[in-house]
């Protein structure tokens, strides 16, 4: 094994370690499961690398989502429902970061940015919309699940996600062009 | 992009957060294979939840993580590559969909769909790569990549030097079994050569004939309508002079019941008789059984 397939995933690490480590812990809300997920995630890249192309995809993006699967994984195996109501009222406010509290020195410049730009276009978006997609996101529920957490109607579920998604698609898209 | 008017278009940012409902997942991938629209509108959707993972209140990670991660990886040297398709950024996509569900065409495409041309200057993708992907981790794909042609070319390399050793073990094969023909032929062309007829003994159908080159002193025996011997037996045979059976060399015969060998057997021998018999595989110093195939040496 070339030292520089090493660097390369040392070098990933160092970048994205940070807010992978802590996607896992805001889904599990557990240190020593959230780096269980993180491990996995991070073999997992290592796994598939050599089929990855970076012109066609971010590999922050992509370890992302291989990250927020893993963790789900977890959460689903865990079986604690109770557990993941409580998730549910920690999204409510403490779990995503509000602008002011993005202010992190160990992030890059650009990491910051794009925090406090997604963090400003959640926090503008109805709480109810905010919600069901922190729910689906990192709670891993469907719309019929979200419908019988919440109790309200599957078509409201329904269209709040997808209001909520086109609102922050757009903020990001203003931001990405303003910026 | 036609998002208005589709009544698909609501699906794709659901589908990008993993929140469709198993049916509507597995109609809304089915869709997606004909639907270049959809898929594009699920990879800007894919950005926007990538967007919202990076608002996580930050955690720092155990001090011990990142030695053991490459540890690990340094354990287990990644597969060779995969067959064709980028499986990575198809990886992303399936994994914005949380039921583990096979993976379906459409969610492949989706996934190795380059940058929609037109979004390019807005789409929040762009900025996201690059607040997240550095210079030093494009270099790290292009040492990724290096590894990956390194790989291509040690397994063309194993592959033809397997072919090389197969080519030539066929090779050496032929060689013997031309030396073989040669050895015959050399045997029976020629003037002086005697003939024996074996004849079947019984009713045994098989026949043969042997030429014997006494000037060379080689033997070749021609058998045909001869089943091959059984497993862990061998056909063999013998010269009879005043009563007292040698060996003469081994042969089996083809699945078509048919066999040329060729013998040295020296020049001092002589015999009147030859006599094939069935034997344990290797050969018997004598005779165990009846001879089945008996010939007498043509007079001339």
């Amino acid at each position: 094994m070339a030292t520089g397939d090493d660097r390369a995933l040392a070098e990933l690490y160092d970048r994205h370690g940070r807010l992978a480590y802590s996607l896992a812990f805001s889904i599990l809300g557990d240190g020593a499961e959230a780096e269980e997920a993180v491990a996995d995630a991070f073999l997992q890249v290592w796994n598939s690398a050599a089929t990855f192309d970076p012109q066609r995809s971010s590999a922050a993006g992509w370890l992302t989502m291989i990250v927020r699967t893993r963790a789900l994984d977890r959460l689903r195996s865990r079986r604690r429902r109770g557990a993941l109501v409580e998730r549910v009222a920690l999204l409510e406010g403490v779990d995503v970061a509000r602008p002011a509290s993005s202010e992190d020195p160990a992030l890059s410049a650009e990491q910051r940015d794009v925090r406090e730009k997604v963090a400003a276009a959640l926090a503008i978006l109805p709480p109810p919309q905010r919600k069901v997609i922190e729910l689906a996101f990192f709670g891993g529920l469907s719309h019929s699940e979200i419908a019988q957490e919440l109790g309200e109607p599957l078509g409201t579920v329904k269209t709040r996600i997808r209001s909520g998604m086109e609102k922050l698609r757009a903020a990001l898209a203003v931001h990405a062009t303003a910026g | 992009m036609s998002e208005r008017g589709h009544a698909w278009a609501e699906y794709a940012a659901s589908f990008a957060l993993g929140a469709l409902d198993d049916e509507d997942r597995i109609a809304f991938e089915a869709h997606m294979e004909s639907c270049a629209a959809c898929r594009a509108e699920v990879l800007a959707y894919r950005d926007v939840a990538v967007g919202v993972a990076r608002t996580t209140v930050l955690h720092e990670p155990p001090a011990g993580l990142r030695d053991r991660i490459l540890a690990a990886a340094r354990a287990t040297p990644p597969p060779a590559l995969a067959n064709g398709a980028s499986a990575a950024p198809g990886e992303a996509v399936r994994n914005t969909s949380v039921k583990t569900a096979p993976r379906t065409a459409a969610t492949a495409r989706v996934a190795s769909l380059p940058e929609p041309h037109g979004m390019r200057p807005t789409t929040p993708r762009r900025w996201l790569l690059a607040a997240s992907t550095g210079v030093a981790l494009l270099a790290g794909g292009a040492l990724l990549s290096e590894r990956r042609e390194r790989r291509v070319l040690e397994q063309t390399v194993a592959g033809l030097t397997q072919q090389a050793t197969t080519d030539r073990a066929r090779l050496v094969g032929l060689e013997a079994a031309l030396a073989g023909r040669d050895s015959v032929l050399a045997t029976v062309l020629a003037a002086d050569v005697v003939t024996l007829r074996m004849v079947a003994q019984g009713e045994r159908p098989p026949g043969a004939r042997v030429y014997w080159n006494r000037r060379l002193g080689r033997i070749a025996i021609a058998a045909n309508d001869l089943p091959p011997a059984p497993a862990g037996r061998t056909y063999q045979l013998w010269g009879i002079a005043a009563g007292s059976p040698v060996s003469l060399g081994l042969f089996n015969t083809a699945a078509d019941g048919s066999a040329t060998s060729s013998f040295a057997i020296g020049t001092a021998l002589d015999f009147q008789v030859a006599a094939v018999t069935e034997e344990p595989a290797g050969g018997s110093p004598q005779p165990t059984r009846t001879p089945f195939l008996v010939g007498t040496r043509a007079t001339r």
